[in-house]
């Protein structure tokens, strides 16, 4: 049957065809080691959100009073994340507001595959099968990311609509080389996928906001006259799509906090549990027997009732009076520890997110060293693309310049937050891109390249028509990659030189 | 004539479809009844521990800057109580002069001269303050300084669940030995 199906189809078709297949049958495999988990930390908070949101929609649907008290506890919450996930889950609450845990877990599992499913046609599409395999094999068979895939949090989701956002980049700056401005339905699809991204992880703003810049010095340096002026337009309706989706988050925030939200209002706390001293967070310590994020918003609430002001406002005092102490070997001492953690226990989460009684060992350990194994291969391809600087096409030097922000960008992360070993989930998708262009760059030195013709169809021909000339384009993009090259290169010196020293 | 071929025709009829699938859900989705929000990822802002009344300060006593309670507990002497309190917006001068006053107007004399405040009222009994401002601030920082009250013991008035709830009283100790 599947042999008739797949009939016509070329080698690439079934190649990917089987990854996906893979894909699904490993997480078949896998769904019972954590389908009966109980609720993991913030995971509480994204299927609450979920049902209120559902609650939402039900009132909305009926007329009814909108149960606003139900909407700020738990979707706004404390304002520390934003409810991309909740969203994503809201539509299973509507058809069963009571789901039980692993209904939950199945239709994340069911709608993170599909999402994956599209990111791999549009990656094809764009970049090129070698791209697209790539993918369904990293991230897309890492058993831990598979696991997270049927769990509540945002960051592997925000990991591939990231790649979704860079394909979109790469078509965008692909139509400026011809000399095109682009199209208002590509400017609409990116506000679209930009925010989906910052409402999945709202820590990725930073990219995002890299990446909106990218493109504006794109299209004023590549194109002239009445093109330049609509590539400019288009880039400013794409930034009208973000901020109209971002306003009803913000203002609902900051309307329920009393004060101003743009995205999240962990940053202080964030910053102080991090690099600060706990033990003065509240000025003093915090009430015990609560987590290090519970115990100061509870504090800034009781101090925000005292003084009539918000919690906010005191959030930042309490932060800014525990960091006093904090100096550049300390913060980059903790930096160091952030990445550690945020590259070396990939598996972590599996023994925390394991079902009572369906989870064996030797499946656990199973787990444990694949995923060790192919994250690590990730990560050095992450890392080996941030050092490398291409020079072969213009096409594939774009890529390499987008991955690299899009990874770096990623990176901040443990400048500014205590790393989990979680967060490697919101890279990993980029880092399997990294991976196919370091390969298809090996691959095309050799005599008789395999992935530049024939099957492994590498997308990127344009012709040329902006209004600077491809030689000059391709020779700034080198010296923009080895500038982010030296820059990567100096501050992981600098961050070991801090620590030591 | 469709433009994109049946492919391009293809894909929109199975977007209208999912969009008509989506609406019918919406529509029929207060038929499935009410999802129910556990909404305990918000730290509830617990009563505060000097109005509800459940470990009261002396009668007549009241503390009138603004203050959030940090610790209660019981001392070994079982017969004394030391409660810490923050106090907000007032420099340490402020709060002793404020205390000082609140001490008199509960009907309490001072017994000697200090750096504590040391009041007592037949009765009741001996009340200490120790004021410290909290060393470092800034100028913005709303909240200023500690006062440490020494005061009689009193037994729980109330079982009531603010009364058990160790984020309200902030007997944290008490709450430790419970458990």
């Amino acid at each position: 049957m599947r042999g008739r199906i797949l009939a016509g189809a070329s080698t690439s078709t079934k190649v990917l065809v089987g990854l996906f297949a893979a894909h699904l049958l490993l997480k078949v495999v896998l769904f019972p080691y954590m389908s009966h988990a109980p609720l993991h930390g913030d995971e509480r908070y994204y299927f609450d959100s979920a049902r209120a949101l559902s609650n939402l929609v039900r009132d909305l649907v009926g007329f009814g009073p909108v149960d606003t008290a139900e909407l700020k506890r738990n979707l706004v919450g404390n304002g520390w994340f934003m409810p991309g996930n909740g969203i994503l889950i809201t539509p299973l609450f509507l058809v069963d507001p009571h789901a039980s845990i692993v209904t939950i877990r199945l239709y994340l599992g069911v709608v993170t595959s599909l999402l994956l499913l599209i990111t791999v046609i549009r990656v094809r599409h764009v970049l090129g099968d070698l791209y697209a395999a790539m993918l369904l094999v990293v991230p897309g068979l890492i058993p831990m990311w598979l696991l997270f895939s049927i769990g509540g949090w945002g960051d592997l989701v925000a990991g591939l609509l990231i790649v979704l956002l860079i394909t979109e980049l790469v078509s965008w700056i692909r139509t400026l080389r011809v000399g095109h401005p682009p199209s208002a339905w590509a400017a609409v699809r990116m506000g679209l996928i930009s925010i989906a991204v910052v409402y999945a992880r709202s820590s990725a703003s930073i990219l995002v906001l890299g990446m909106g810049i990218v493109v504006l010095f794109v299209s004023l340096t590549l194109l002239r006259g009445r093109d330049r002026v609509r590539a400019v337009l288009a880039g400013g309706l794409a930034g009208v799509v973000f901020l109209l989706l971002l306003a009803p988050w913000s203002l609902f925030a900051s309307h329920s906090l009393g004060g101003r939200v743009i995205t999240t209002t962990s940053v202080p706390t964030v910053l102080a549990n991090t690099f600060g001293d706990r033990d003065e967070l509240c000025y003093g310590p915090c009430d015990p027997t609560s987590t290090i994020w519970f115990t100061p918003v509870r504090y800034a609430r009781e101090v925000a009732r005292a003084t009539d002001t918000n919690e906010l406002v005191v959030l930042k005092e309490m932060s800014a009076y525990a960091r006093q102490d904090v100096t550049p070997r300390s913060y980059a001492d903790d930096v160091l520890m952030g990445f550690a953690r945020y590259t070396f226990q990939p598996a972590s989460f599996s023994k925390d997110v394991r079902s009572p009684d369906h989870s064996p060992e030797a499946m656990h350990k199973f787990i444990l060293y694949a995923t060790n194994v192919m994250w690590a291969f990730l990560a050095v391809s992450g890392i080996g693309l941030l050092l490398t600087v291409v020079r072969r096409t213009v096409d594939a030097q774009v890529i390499s310049l987008l991955v690299t922000l899009g990874i770096g960008s990623l990176l901040t992360q443990p400048f500014v937050h205590i790393a989990g070993s979680r967060y490697w989930t919101s890279a990993a998708p980029l880092a399997g891109i990294a991976a196919a262009l370091l390969l298809f760059l090996i691959d095309a030195r050799r005599a008789q390249p395999r992935f530049s013709q024939g099957t492994w169809i590498m997308k990127g021909d344009t012709e040329h028509g902006s209004a600077i000339s491809e030689p000059v384009i391709s020779r700034w993009l080198t010296i923009v990659q080895t500038v982010l090259a030296a820059a990567v290169v100096l501050v992981a010196v600098g961050l070991v030189v801090l620590a030591t020293i | 004539m469709d433009r994109h071929g049946p492919a391009g025709s293809r894909k929109r009829a199975t977007v209208v479809a999912g969009c008509v699938l989506g609406a019918v859900l919406i529509v029929l989705s207060p038929q499935f009844g009410r999802a129910e929000p556990s909404g305990r990822y918000r730290p509830p802002l617990p009563p505060d521990a000097l109005t509800t009344g459940c470990y009261p300060l002396p009668t007549g006593l009241t503390i009138d800057f603004p203050y959030q309670v940090r610790t209660d507990e019981d001392l070994a002497d079982g017969r004394t109580r030391r409660l810490v309190l923050q106090y907000d917006e007032i420099d340490a001068d402020q709060a002793r002069r404020d205390l000082a006053e609140a001490l008199v107007r509960a009907g309490f004399t001072p017994r000697a001269r200090g750096d504590v405040l040391d009041y007592a009222k037949p009765g009741v009994g001996q009340v200490r303050a120790t004021i410290t401002p909290i060393p470092r601030l800034g100028d913005d920082d709303l909240v200023r300084g500690t006062v440490e009250l020494i005061l009689p013991k009193v037994a729980r008035t109330s079982d009531a669940p603010e009364c058990l709830d160790r984020f309200s009283t902030k007997r944290f100790a008490e709450a430790e030995q419970d458990r």
